[in-house]
Parts: C-alpha cells; sequence; structure tokens
C-alpha cells in the first residue's frame, strides 16, 4: 500500500508520523513522500486530522497548545525537527496557504512584501520588481496594478486568497502548504487558483487538503486518503490518484466517496 | 426597540453629565467674572485675598499623571504582550482574576501604603537632590502608577486578544518569529485598544484622590521654573483633586467666590476627565 517513488527527486516525506493531542493519539502511522513537481492531495472526511497533519509539516502543529508530535518529517532528506534547524527558517521554506484568506491589514504592496522583506535585503527597485513579479504570478496584477496602495482588504476574497499566494510565494518556498484554499471561493476564484496550482507546481512541490472531489479528479498527481480507522485518522489508501479514485479499496474510502458523491 | 432604548439611555447618560457640569458652571460662575481666564491661566491662589490661580493645581494634576503613565505604561503594555503572547491560555486566565482583584482595592489603602513604604523610598533615593521631604509629586505619581497598573495590564490584553489568531498564525507561517509577529502584526492592530486603555488610566489617575492626598505634601502654588524644569516633581505640590479633598473646600462654603472657585475646580476636573474618558471609549469601541 505504501509504495516509494522511484527515480523522483523527494522533496519532503514522513515516516510514521503520530499526532498526540495530551494523551489522545489523533494521527497515527502517516507516511507519505512528496516528490519534486507533483501536487500530493490529501482528501477524507472532516475530523480525520488533515489540517494538523498539514500543519506538521511547517512545524506550525507546535502553535496549538498540548499537541504532541512523534516520528520524523525529512525536508530535503534533513530531518525538520533536527536541534540546529531554526523553525522560522523553516517555515520560510514550507510555505502555508489557509482556508479563510488572512491578508494583513496593510496595503496591497506591503502584503507582497511582508515576509520577503524580512528574509532578505530589498531594495525599493527589487521591491517594486519583487511585487509585480508575484502578482503576475498569482494573476492579479492586471486587477490591482492601479492599485497597490489600496488597503488589501478591500479585495474581493478570491483576490484576497491570491493575494496570499503572492505573499507565500514572495519568500521563495520549496514546498506549498494548502488548506482547503478555495473551500471559501466562488467558481471562478477556485479555478483561477486551480489552473495556477498546475502552472506553479513545476517550481514548487505542492501538498493541498481538500474536500471537493471534482478538484482532487483534475489537478492531483497522487493523493493520501486520511480516513478514522478504530477513531485514529490513519492513511488508509495512497498511490496515483486515477488509480485511487477508479478503484477505490479501502471501506472507509468507499463510504465517503459514497456520501460525498451522494450530497 | 432596542436600538431606541440604547439611544434613550445614551442621551440619559448624557442628560444626566450635562446637568451635573451646568450646576458647576453655575455655582462657579462668580470666579469666572471676577478672575476670568486668569482663572485658569493664573500661578498664585490665595484666598484670603481673593486671588484664584488654578494654574498649578492643574500642572500637579498633570505632572502626576503624567509620571504615572510613564511608568505604568510601558510596563504595563509589557506585562499585557507577556499575557497575552507568551503565557499559555490556562494561566493567563488565573492570572487575570488577582489582577481584576487588585484594581479594586479601595484607593486609601494603597494611600497608606504609599506613607508607609513609598515616601521613605522616594526621600532616600533622591536624597542628593535634596528634598524637604518624602511628600513629593513624583511619590504620587509613582503611587497613581501602582494603582492604574492593573486596569492598564487588563484593558491592554483585551485589546492585544482582539487580534485574531489566524493573523498571527499567517505571519507565523510565513517565518516570522514570535517577536516579529508581535511588534508587525499585533501591536499594530491593537494600537487603538492600546491607546484606549491608557486614556481610559489618564481618566482614572487625574481623578484619582485620596491615594494622592495622603503622599503629596499639599503644598499651594508649586510651578516650575522655567516651566520645563522637573524640580517641582520632588517637591510637594497640588492637584485638582487634593485641592478639592482638602479642608478648604469645607471653609469655602460660606464665602460665594471662594465657593465659586472651588466649584471650578470641579469643572476643570470634569472637563479633563470626561475628555479623557470619552475618547478612551470612543477608541475602545470603534477598535472592537
Amino acid at each position: 500500500m505504501f509504495e516509494n517513488i522511484p527515480c523522483k527527486n523527494i522533496v519532503l516525506e514522513t515516516l510514521n508520523l503520530e499526532v498526540q493531542v495530551r494523551e489522545r493519539t489523533i494521527l497515527q502511522n502517516i507516511s507519505l513522500q512528496v516528490a519534486s513537481g507533483e501536487i500530493l492531495g490529501i482528501i477524507g472526511p472532516s475530523g480525520a486530522g488533515k489540517s494538523t497533519l498539514l500543519r506538521c509539516f511547517n512545524r506550525l502543529s507546535e502553535l496549538t497548545p498540548g499537541l504532541r508530535v512523534r516520528g520524523e518529517v525529512r525536508l530535503m532528506g534533513s530531518s525538520i525537527y533536527a536541534p540546529e534547524l531554526d523553525v522560522n527558517v523553516l517555515r520560510a521554506r514550507v510555505g502555508m496557504l489557509f482556508q479563510e484568506p488572512v491578508v494583513f491589514p496593510v496595503d496591497i504592496r506591503e502584503n507582497v512584501l511582508f515576509g520577503a522583506r524580512r528574509l532578505r535585503k530589498l531594495s525599493k527597485g527589487e521591491q517594486d520588481e519583487l511585487v509585480e513579479s508575484k502578482l503576475r504570478e498569482v494573476a492579479l496584477w492586471e486587477e490591482v496594478r492601479d492599485r497597490l496602495k489600496q488597503p488589501a482588504a478591500k479585495l474581493s476574497v478570491g483576490q484576497q486568497q491570491r493575494l496570499c499566494l503572492a505573499r507565500t510565494l514572495a519568500v521563495r518556498p520549496e514546498v506549498l502548504l494548502m488548506d482547503e484554499p478555495t473551500s471559501a471561493l466562488d467558481p471562478r476564484s477556485t479555478s483561477a487558483i486551480e489552473e495556477l496550482l498546475l502552472e506553479m507546481k513545476s517550481r514548487h512541490s505542492i501538498v493541498l487538503v481538500t474536500h471537493n472531489l471534482r478538484q482532487a479528479r483534475q489537478i492531483f498527481d497522487r493523493v493520501a486518503v486520511v480516513c478514522l480507522r478504530n477513531g485514529v485518522g490513519q492513511i488508509v489508501e495512497q498511490g496515483e490518484s486515477a488509480a485511487v479514485f477508479n478503484a477505490p479499496s479501502a471501506p472507509e474510502f468507499r463510504d465517503y466517496l459514497g456520501q460525498a458523491s451522494g450530497m | 426597540m432596542t436600538r431606541v432604548l440604547s439611544w434613550l439611555l445614551s442621551a440619559l447618560a448624557i442628560g444626566a453629565f450635562g446637568f451635573l457640569l451646568c450646576v458647576f458652571l453655575f455655582q462657579s460662575g462668580p470666579v469666572w467674572q471676577s478672575e476670568g481666564t486668569r482663572y485658569i491661566t493664573g500661578v498664585s491662589w490665595f484666598y484670603r485675598q481673593d486671588v484664584f490661580g488654578a494654574l498649578s493645581l492643574i500642572y500637579g494634576s498633570l505632572a502626576v499623571t503624567a509620571v504615572a503613565l510613564l511608568l505604568a505604561g510601558p510596563l504595563g503594555l509589557g506585562a499585557a504582550v507577556f499575557l497575552s503572547e507568551y503565557l499559555p491560555q490556562k494561566a493567563r486566565l488565573v492570572l487575570k482574576i488577582p489582577l481584576e482583584l487588585l484594581a479594586g482595592i479601595p484607593s486609601v489603602v494603597f494611600g497608606l501604603l504609599g506613607i508607609a513604604l513609598l515616601r521613605d523610598w522616594v526621600y532616600r533615593t533622591f536624597a542628593k537632590f535634596d528634598p524637604l521631604s518624602g511628600d513629593t509629586l513624583l511619590t504620587a505619581g509613582i503611587l497613581l502608577a501602582v494603582m492604574i497598573l492593573p486596569t492598564m495590564v487588563s484593558l491592554c490584553d483585551d485589546a492585544l486578544r482582539s487580534v485574531s489568531g489566524a493573523q498571527r498564525q499567517a505571519a507565523r507561517a510565513l517565518g516570522l518569529t514570535r517577536a516579529e509577529t508581535i511588534w508587525n502584526i499585533v501591536l499594530p492592530q491593537a494600537s487603538r485598544g492600546i491607546a484606549s486603555a491608557f486614556l481610559l488610566s489618564v481618566g482614572r489617575a487625574l481623578g484619582e484622590t485620596v491615594a494622592v492626598f495622603l503622599v503629596i505634601g499639599r503644598q499651594d502654588n508649586n510651578l516650575p521654573h522655567p516651566w520645563y524644569s522637573p524640580a517641582p516633581l520632588l517637591e510637594a505640590g497640588q492637584t485638582l483633586t487634593t485641592k478639592l479633598g482638602g479642608a478648604e473646600t469645607n471653609i469655602a462654603f460660606g464665602d460665594p467666590l471662594h465657593w465659586a472657585a472651588i466649584m471650578g475646580l470641579g469643572v476643570l476636573l470634569l472637563v479633563l476627565t470626561a475628555g479623557a474618558t470619552c475618547l478612551g471609549t470612543l477608541g475602545r469601541r470603534r477598535h472592537a
């Protein structure tokens, strides 16, 4: 069931990851790999621990009190739990996009520069260049080029989410984690983001959590299905996206597909 | 319905305050007629000669409040940042209880503590400036700082907590450290609430009477020369409230002009505290 990916560069992998909240185990036996240039999808029912799992990849889980993570997570072959590793540098290398867009209450330009400016010295010209290139990358430039000095909160939700993506891309992450990034968006913004993901995956590996099965079928390269088994979240099935969706074997996953399509 | 009612009640509250102010203004009428603006700008107050200049009292109130704010402001904000951003939620809630209890201690108790502990400390610490006693504006300011600190911490903590956790999380996910997140995300967004915490504390400090009364020395007509000199801080002084709380108020009641001068101090105090509190409350409401 846990097949390896041969002949590909593995960017991110986990080995026997286990997560506990106080004494209760909520995720166990999680082993997965993300290769460069691919989108790994994580799907499964609500409450199975998908978001928690995602937060283990950039150690954002540590901000939740009472959460304990065991096992191994490796980025480019080295452990992200290594004692000499600076967790803030790690979080810049592993970018994250949330379910609801979180723009900062400053103008559009400042939003793009927010994280990047902290990591490297940027001259005025470099800043302008970075803002334009990242906004172009997320297909927002044409819409906002005349109002870069306006508050980001005035943008539509879909635009805000693309702005958040630009802000994350500006710190040049190797991996992008996305926690249902389109669930709060209208269909047009959703397809805009989906197109971006397909375009971006050659440059950044992407781990995407979604509830949208259509989205999953269309853009995942590989998929890991996280379901509750004996009350604990675990990967019940994983592999090439087409294979997994066309011939689901785990009963929990079949239940989930049945419920999801029945809705 | 709720809306009408809330308007009605607001109008009632404003009306009550307006009525109060009118009573004070009316009763203080004679002094405005006799002294004019000199009542506010005049540097001397000698009631036996019918000279009423309240400037030294206004100075006393502002100086004491400034000292209190300079000490309690940074300390209170710092403590609030620690409480809200560094302590786990449970410890924060546990700490907030004694904090609110502290805010409820009667001010005369603080005054007694000031006499027992603070006065001598100020006298000894600043011995090289040769103060006449430990009863000084500075003593009063420090005591006030201690008194407003709990309120300050509590209000600043509320302001910081009102910044959404999603903002913090997004900043941390970009690789900002906790300190950078506080500095770049939390504090700017809480600035309105923090400003209103300061203003509400100013209102409280301006109006405080008994505690200040016990340690300020109650020396009339103490003004700095030149105006920016810090010297009077280590001398006894008088504030609007300590003047009003003293025996002179009872003496004044028989003499219309003197009584008017005393009521005039009430007007000044009402305007100052109401101003600070209103500004503070407005900021707080808009922030929330």
